[in-house]
């Protein structure tokens, strides 16, 4: 019974782990974003933006964030899908960070407007509102992490600032070498630690079965 | 019979048998763990089959221990299954109970001839 009980646990520790790719672990997406981190700051500082150049730019959030949603829908979590169960503290720290980001966004907005006015709402003042704007509700939806924050607010603030043809300063590169330090080796353990889950659970017997079939 | 041999028995007719059953334990230690879980991984880590699945889920929806979502993802079904309070307090008694046995059985080395 003892061997029994102690393989519940296993089972129940698995789990854990498996649905922490909902949420927590990016795995390979966190690689990604790291490295998207780095590149985005490295253009924006050190190549003369074309319009070509400040789209990709702008458009490199929504890079990472497809990259998270399709790693973990058809990679991390092709078993089915499984939401992980966020202890309090968890729940505490993702509000902070969310409300934190929401606080921030409406002092730049109200700092926007209060000094420039009515160009605030036109092109292209309009679109950095909007992605400001969308920074806490992404942030509620997507970073569930230290690693998603970094590297999340980093490139949404890089998009915002770019659109509106302006470009941080080099030394932000080594701001986003440091958070792509942080966000990429982490990304790595938990993509290591997925395969050894994945042999854990028979999963990957149960994927070429599947596949057999 | 001894008072503690009487009383380990009392503890063994105690179990929630709903929860002592092998695949539903194992369904309830799986939802234990996650906040939603859809029906393919159950099926895949719990080693169950479909109909076998369902046919446990059912008994533990209407026992209150869980609670199931069906709805579809474009054309496919899609089932959710999660724990609810209910299920949890179960199966943390169902621990407790357990590993109360197992505390009180004797070891090998105590066993009387």
């Amino acid at each position: 019974m003892q061997t029994e009980t102690a393989q519940l646990s296993r089972l129940a520790e698995n789990t854990s782990r498996y649905a922490r790719y909902s949420r927590s672990a990016g795995g390979l997406s966190l690689v990604i974003g790291g490295v998207l981190c780095l590149a985005a700051f490295t253009i924006g500082a050190t190549v003369e933006l074309t319009p070509a150049w400040r789209y990709v730019l702008v458009a490199a959030p929504l890079l990472w964030l497809a990259s998270k949603e399709l790693l973990r829908a058809f990679y991390y979590q092709r078993a089915g899908a499984v939401r992980e169960r966020l202890s309090d503290k968890q729940r505490r720290g993702h509000f902070w960070m969310v409300a934190y980001l929401a606080a921030m966004a409406l002092l730049i907005i109200g700092g926007l407007a209060w000094s420039a006015g009515a160009r605030t709402w036109q092109w292209p003042g309009i679109a950095y509102v909007a992605i400001v704007a969308a920074m806490p509700l992404v942030a509620a939806r997507w970073f569930w992490s230290t690693g998603d924050f970094l590297v999340g607010v980093l490139l949404v603030c890089q998009a915002a600032v770019v659109i509106v043809g302006l470009n941080y300063p080099w030394y932000w590169i080594l701001i986003a070498a440091l958070y792509a330090a942080i966000a990429i080796p982490t990304g790595w353990r938990e993509h290591r630690d997925y395969l050894r889950l994945r042999d854990e659970l028979g999963l990957r017997t149960a994927a070429s079965e599947a596949a057999d079939a | 019979m001894t008072h503690d041999a009487q009383d380990a028995i009392d503890a063994v007719l105690a179990v929630d048998r709903l929860v002592h059953e092998p695949a539903r334990l194992a369904i309830l230690t799986v939802l234990g763990g996650a906040e939603l879980v859809e029906f393919g991984f159950l099926e895949t880590v719990c080693r169950l089959s479909k109909g076998n699945l369902s046919s446990h889920l059912s008994k533990l929806e209407a026992a209150g221990l869980v609670s199931i979502d069906k709805s579809f993802r474009g054309k496919r079904p899609l089932t959710r299954v999660s724990i609810t309070g209910q299920g949890r307090d179960a199966l943390e008694r169902y621990r407790r109970q357990i590993a109360a046995l197992i505390n009180s059985a004797p070891t090998p080395n105590e066993e009387t001839p």
